[in-house]
């Protein structure tokens, strides 16, 4: 559901079958179990939908915290999309249905054909491009070429924990760190520091994973690459 | 009195009040009286569904359909909610707002006088513990502390003005949770730990 990464102010989603609630895919926020919350409230949900004669459901929404999750049938599925609570569930699902209908799913056999829309380049201030391109360079570094996928999933989790405010504007498109809107001019300062506390997390988790000297090696490659 | 109660946010133009009781008590107002079964069955799926969840706080709930929608607001003991027929006269936010109203209306007090032994007493913190809890952290999490409390207080909306006993265990265990991501879990769960004496 690589469509669902690309649209603005969606922090995690997940994809659950409606007919039998197994999760099909979940990203986002590993600090908020959003597959389950999905799989399980559109479990409730059909239930209530059933005895208090809702008709057919459109919509079901959870807020807590700072959070929604907006949750809606699709096909045979169901998806469940996080975003800042302050959000309009109708506009969100809109938002996400008109993006999926430039994505072509071909649900059997079970992999999902996606065709990319085209979309503007976003305009991204130096201080945060170049921050971004850091993190997409140590990505690659640590990762190499076999263990991509695993430094890939340390960066959402680092996201997740560090990202804040930043996390809306952001996403992991096609395996590199990628703006998906335009951050908010005031908010430049702060977006600089949270990439810096992801990068400061990258790190950390390369040193204790492959040593210092080695991490220090590789980290040392990506300044040679920034110049 | 419960349903008088319901009768006057009725008549405000709230569709089918209730107030559904953990438990799974229910009241509702006269011309909602045949659905009092499935509202109190809906309030049991509810409460099953966030208690098999786990440690997220829901506190409001949306559930539209083609035919009927319905709002509603939770805390730990208790729903409060509307359910309505969908046509386009039906102005969402208005319908909150009578929520929000309801929910503020005295009516946990008349629910805490029925059955007192339920009722758990909230102890209002002074806001010095989260200064305790910052310091705490710090000898776990160093430079990544200021970054990781401002996103857990603002994720788990803590009001440093009005911080309750609750909100500090529920900002705990998000905290302990974010901090095992960059320690490790079992560093994380002795730092859940040792917050959490700092409520005792």
């Amino acid at each position: 559901m690589e469509a669902l990464d690309r649209i603005s102010g969606i922090i995690g989603y997940a994809l659950i079958k409606a007919e039998d609630g197994s999760v099909e895919e979940v990203k986002g926020s590993p600090s908020t179990s959003i597959g389950d919350l999905t799989a399980f409230f559109s479990s409730a949900g059909e239930v209530i939908r059933d005895s208090l004669s809702l008709g057919r459901l459109s919509c079901i929404s959870l807020c807590y915290g700072a959070h929604r999750l907006v949750i809606f049938p699709f096909k045979s599925k169901y998806i469940g999309a996080e975003v800042e609570r302050e959000n309009e569930p109708k506009k969100i699902i809109n938002n996400i249905l008109s993006s999926l209908k430039e994505v072509k799913v071909v649900e059997k056999p079970a992999e999902k054909v996606e065709k990319p829309e085209e979309k503007p380049k976003v305009e991204i201030p130096r201080s945060i491009s170049s921050k971004i391109k850091q993190i997409n360079l140590l990505v690659d570094e640590f990762g190499g070429a076999d263990n991509k996928e695993h430094w890939i999933e340390l960066l959402n989790q680092g996201l997740g924990i560090l990202g804040g405010e930043i996390i809306p504007f952001i996403g992991v498109i096609e395996k590199t760190l990628t703006f998906k809107d335009a951050p908010p001019e005031e908010k430049e300062d702060e977006f600089v520091q949270g990439l810096r506390s992801i990068i400061d997390f990258l790190v950390k988790k390369a040193v204790e994973e492959m040593g210092s000297s080695q991490a220090r090696a590789r980290v040392q490659s990506v300044i040679e690459k920034m110049r | 009195m419960k349903q008088d109660f319901l009768k006057n946010f009725e008549e405000k133009g709230l569709p089918n009040p209730f107030i559904a009781s953990k438990s799974g008590e229910v009241a509702i107002t006269q011309s909602g009286e045949s659905l009092k079964n499935e509202i109190s069955q809906m309030a049991t799926v509810i409460y099953e569904t966030i208690g098999a969840i786990g440690d997220i706080k829901i506190d409001r709930i949306e559930m539209m359909g083609e035919a009927k929608g319905l709002i509603m607001e939770l805390d730990e003991t208790s729903i409060k909610g509307s359910l309505f027929e969908q046509n386009e006269s039906v102005k969402l936010n208005d319908l909150w707002v009578l929520i929000r109203e309801l929910k503020g209306e005295p009516v946990a007090v008349v629910e805490a006088r029925e059955k007192p032994a339920k009722e758990k007493v909230k102890v209002k913190l002074e806001s010095s513990v989260l200064d305790e809890m910052k310091t705490i952290l710090k000898d776990y999490l160093g430079d990544f502390t200021e970054r990781i409390y401002k996103n857990q207080l603002k994720g788990q909306r803590i009001n440093i003005d009005e911080f309750y006993d609750d909100d500090a265990r529920r900002l705990i265990f998000a905290l302990g949770k974010a901090a095992g991501m960059i320690i490790g879990p079992s560093k994380g769960h002795i730092l859940t730990n040792k917050l959490l004496e700092l409520l005792k």
